[in-house]
């Protein structure tokens, strides 16, 4: 006996998945393959795949967030243009555990990303060595190590040299409420020429930074932190 | 109880998530319809050269050059010229060894329009990498145990000039020794060598005393890499077709073979081909690697942070003498918010400044997962004063292990760059047998069912290699006491063929499986289990299981089997007892006449690499005395490509076709392909011949296979997935 059919033969499998549409997977039990493997087909069909996500502003108002008195901020992944709010679930020393309204997690120390839970190809952990404190500056250099997990879920790092420079600053607008900042631009290189930037925006009165683009994975790419209701420290 | 509703999914209110499901399901779905749209991997010196030929594997257009797929590629290769069909899986078992498995149809082989159908395993091996000067040099053998129809063995040197071209030559004997053959230059060492005897007889045997003999030829071709995407080839063949020729089956008017690929995609390539002067031919290849996930990494969502206790060590006293209530209570919380995390809690026991929890994980494949996030919710819900948490998981009631984390660590290792690795080195694993009082155990849920599809497929038969029936699979279990299950499937099958099939056993010994299409027919629908299984703890590094019942779709009886296995052990022994009677026909609930009493001894041994292995040496379902061994590759993620062979004193002649017993196992976890955590993995054996001879009983929840997650070396493999 043998299911080969369950990998050579995805569209015979399809026709009897749907074939089995009413009953497809009920139960206490897991899912059996066949019906999770269907529905990850039918989901597909769901919706359709260019259509274009909510942005910030589409998701929030400011009347919303001045309502908020706890922490709040928003997440985006900058390639797929997916948007989502995010509320604190945990603090622990010098680091944030952000967690979004559907589930996934950011992890940021003193603003900077230091890990995402289930974006996919996650940043596991970020030494950031004392690069947070550089941002804030405005100048420094550093060796940043991130860990990812691969394939085959084990841990491996790239090592990455940071130069943080101030750049231009700007006027931004997040959701309806405008912040003066002065911009701060990190560049970082791996010994095999691999490279991203990171750009912060940090309120001249306040210092507070108030919106980040940060680098993630090759395969997530960026994401732009807004932050709505800072966290007290 | 969640009933029909797909937690599978993480969509209410989402939008990050919902932007990250249509990619993956995107990709998913392309692989569904066989256009696979994976994430390229690594790149790597030799993956530019290694085109895949008519057979599969790697080379020119029908001739095999000498250059390696990256370690672990698995490529599916379906080709088709003048009537010869192949398809052929190959795998990349190591960075030199490559295995291939075919199985091919050559219309009008036999001539009067009888079709030749095929099996056949082919093995290729780098002697040497491509070095600045010297060139990669490999060794292969094609059709080794099959009917020897395509048998053949071959030497071939591939040097590359620049980035875009790549040349090959070889030396083949056998089928690839047969156009313009010379003396074959190895019988300087003897006489023997110039003679080649093609009497295969029954197939499935491994003719060494027939490799690199008889009449040799040249081969020889080049691949040139026109574009990223187009590759153009051209090679002097040596294998001349002559009895396709003289049975009508090919034209042949020139040696010279011409190949176009096109590269759709990283997984996808399409050819196109102009063979032996007359004939066009295509091929179309689907080439993934296990190690390289569709969706690029998990999409759990985030797991429940540590909450740190607060600095002030006399504030913890608080709490640790708590009533009855209290403790209730307590138990409670965590067992909610541990559900909601997708584990279940069955007890809990708080001494001194331990807290002792026992789990079941339905949820994550990756164990230290479960175990990671267990520990978190104890951060968060445990008193303060409580410092050591020992949580012990278990499968079918079986404690398979115990972890010991401090606290402190986690609170300090929460977010470290090394994290995973100070809580691997800060965790304590043990054996958990008797880890427990069992008076604070409750096992919950007590009963769980399920409804789904199931697919069944009958492979290989001439008459119409693949068959298969589809239908609705109701399953239920009930656990009576920890490790008391009662189970039970039933099958009802909406369409399929598999009825169709109608070769009776010609099989000497006892129909102990070759009357399956006998089944198929008559028990089509059917009870597919029905067991009482107890699992058990008898002693220190000791687990055992005894299931009565309907334990498997052609046999019931009794089964009973113990395992030694340590947790920190690589090696494990096992012993396993049945007694099988065979089910009636109809899969209900009779019985025939024949039962037998068959069991083995087993070793097992994982060496390291991925690579792991195990024999079994006893008595099989048809009497018969053996063993099987048995070799597997397998990956983090929980992929699995394995082989097995069983030979018994059942002679070639009386066990027919094949040989021997023998076949390929595959497994993949279906995480890999939808990137959220899941247990369930799509597992398949294909076995070119199914016969009576080295037969075992399926019984399901052996205990290897439960346990071994939990245990070392898995758990410190994995590891880097606990603050996942």
């Amino acid at each position: 006996m043998g299911a080969i059919l369950e990998m050579t033969s995805p569209l015979l499998r399809t026709i009897a998945a749907v074939g089995l549409l009413a009953v497809t997977g009920c139960g206490t039990e897991s899912q059996s393959p066949t019906a999770q493997a269907f529905q990850s087909v039918k989901s597909l069909l769901d919706f359709t795949p260019n259509a274009p996500l909510p942005g910030p502003d589409e998701l929030l108002t400011r009347d919303v967030i001045d309502q908020v008195t706890v922490p709040y901020a928003m997440v985006g992944i900058e390639r797929r243009g997916a948007y989502a709010s995010m509320t604190l679930a945990g603090q622990n020393g010098a680091y944030d555990s952000w967690v979004t309204s559907d589930g996934a997690g950011v992890v940021l120390r003193n603003g900077l990303v230091t890990g995402t839970k289930g974006l996919g190809a996650d940043l596991l952990t970020a030494d950031l060595a004392n690069m947070d404190q550089f941002v804030r500056q405005g100048s420094g250099t550093a060796t940043r190590a991130h860990r990812f997990l691969d394939g085959e879920g084990r841990v491996f790092s790239l090592t990455y040299s940071c130069t943080v420079s101030p750049a231009a600053d700007e006027s931004i607008t997040i959701i309806g409420r405008s912040y003066s900042t002065r911009v701060v631009v990190e560049t970082c290189v791996t010994a095999d020429n691999d490279s991203f930037e990171n750009r912060y925006w940090i309120g001249k009165s306040d210092d507070i930074m108030w919106q980040s683009r940060q680098w993630v994975s090759a395969a997530v790419g960026h994401v732009l932190v807004l932050s709505l209701v800072p966290v007290a420290r | 109880m969640r009933l029909c509703q797909w937690a599978f999914w993480r969509l209410a209110g989402g939008r990050l998530v919902l932007g990250l499901i249509k990619d993956y399901t995107l990709a998913w779905g392309l692989l569904s319809a066989g256009f696979g749209a994976l994430p390229a991997f690594a790149q790597d010196t030799n993956v530019e050269h290694s085109t895949l030929t008519f057979s599969g594997t790697s080379g020119i257009v029908e001739m095999p050059s000498a250059r390696a797929l990256p370690d672990a590629t698995l490529a599916i290769t379906i080709s088709n010229f003048s009537g010869f069909h192949r398809n052929s899986l190959v795998f990349q078992a190591s960075p030199r060894l490559t295995l291939a498995f075919r199985y091919s149809n050559i219309k009008g082989y036999f001539g009067g329009g009888e079709d030749n159908y095929d099996r056949s395993v082919d093995i290729q091996y780098q002697l040497l990498n491509e070095g600045t000067y010297l060139p990669a040099l490999a060794v292969g053998l094609r059709d080794i145990g099959g009917t020897g129809l395509l048998a053949s063995e071959y030497l071939v040197a591939s040097k590359a000039f620049g980035n875009r071209l790549d040349a090959s030559v070889g030396i083949g004997w056998g089928r690839l020794g047969t156009n313009n053959s010379f003396r074959n230059p190895l019988s300087v060492f003897g006489e023997g060598f110039n003679t080649r005897d093609t009497d295969f007889g029954f197939g499935g045997t491994f003719s060494v005393d027939q490799w690199f003999r008889g009449p040799a030829a040249i081969f020889a071709g080049v691949n040139w890499q026109a574009t990223d995407k187009l590759s153009l080839s051209v090679e002097y063949s040596s294998d001349d077709y002559a009895a396709e020729r003289a049975a009508g089956a090919l034209d042949y008017t020139s040696p010279l073979n011409f190949g176009l690929r096109y590269k759709l995609n990283n997984s996808v390539t399409l050819g196109g081909h102009y063979l032996y002067g007359t004939t066009v031919g295509a091929t179309a290849s689907i080439v993934f690697n296990p190690r390289t996930q569709p969706s690029g990494g998990s999409l759990a969502g985030a797991p429940p942070p540590v909450l740190r206790r607060s600095a002030d060590v006399t504030s913890w006293v608080a709490g640790s003498v708590m009533s009855d209530a209290e403790n209730l209570q307590l138990r409670a919380k965590l067992a909610l918010e541990l559900g909601q995390n997708g584990i279940i809690l069955e007890g809990l026991a708080l001494t001194g400044q331990t807290a002792r929890v026992q789990l079941r994980n339905p949820t994550f494949d990756a164990e230290p997962q479960a175990i990671g996030r267990a520990a978190r919710i104890m951060t968060r819900v445990l008193p303060a004063y409580v410092e050591t948490f020992e949580i012990v998981p278990t499968v079918q009631g079986l404690r398979t292990s115990r972890i010991t984390l401090q606290r402190t660590d986690l609170e300090l290792n929460e977010h470290a760059p090394d994290g995973a690795q100070l809580a691997y080195q800060t965790a304590g694993i043990a054996d958990a047998a008797g880890a427990f009082p069992t008076t604070s155990i409750q096992v919950q849920p007590r009963f769980s069912w399920g409804l789904a599809p199931y697919v069944t497929t009958s492979l290989f038969d001439p008459d119409s290699p693949i068959r298969a029936d589809f239908g609705a699979q109701l399953s239920a279990s009930y656990d009576l006491a920890p490790g008391f299950v009662l189970s039970g499937a039933a099958q009802i099958k909406l369409f399929g063929n598999r009825d169709e099939s109608n070769r009776p056993p010609n099989s000497v010994l006892p129909n102990v499986r070759t009357n399956g299409s006998r089944y198929a027919r008559e028990g089509a629908s059917g009870i597919e289990y029905l067991t009482f299984e107890h699992f058990g703890r008898p002693g220190r590094n000791l687990y055992s299981r005894i299931s009565v019942g309907y334990l498997e779709s052609m046999y019931g009886g009794v089964s009973a089997e113990l395992l030694w296995k340590p947790v920190t052990g690589r090696l494990a022994f096992g012993a396993e007892v049945n007694y099988a009677r065979q089910r009636d026909f109809d899969r209900l609930f009779g019985f025939q006449d024949y039962g037998i009493v068959t069991g083995h001894a087993s070793a097992y041994y994982v060496f390291g690499n991925g690579l792991e292995g195990s024999v079994d040496v006893g008595r099989y379902l048809a009497g018969d005395l053996g063993a099987t061994v048995s070799l597997a590759r397998t990956f983090g993620n929980g992929w699995r490509l394995g082989a097995f062979a069983t030979k018994t004193n059942v002679s070639a002649q009386d066990f027919g076709e094949g040989s021997f017993d023998k076949g390929i196992t595959l497994a993949i976890p279906l995480s890999w392909f939808a990137g959220q955590p899941s247990q369930r993995t799509f597992g398949t054996i294909i076995r070119p011949i199914t016969r009576d001879g080295g037969a075992r009983l399926t019984v399901r929840n052996r205990l290897y296979d439960l346990i071994t997650d939990y245990h070392q070396p898995e758990l410190e493999d994995q590891w880097g997935q606990f603050w996942r």
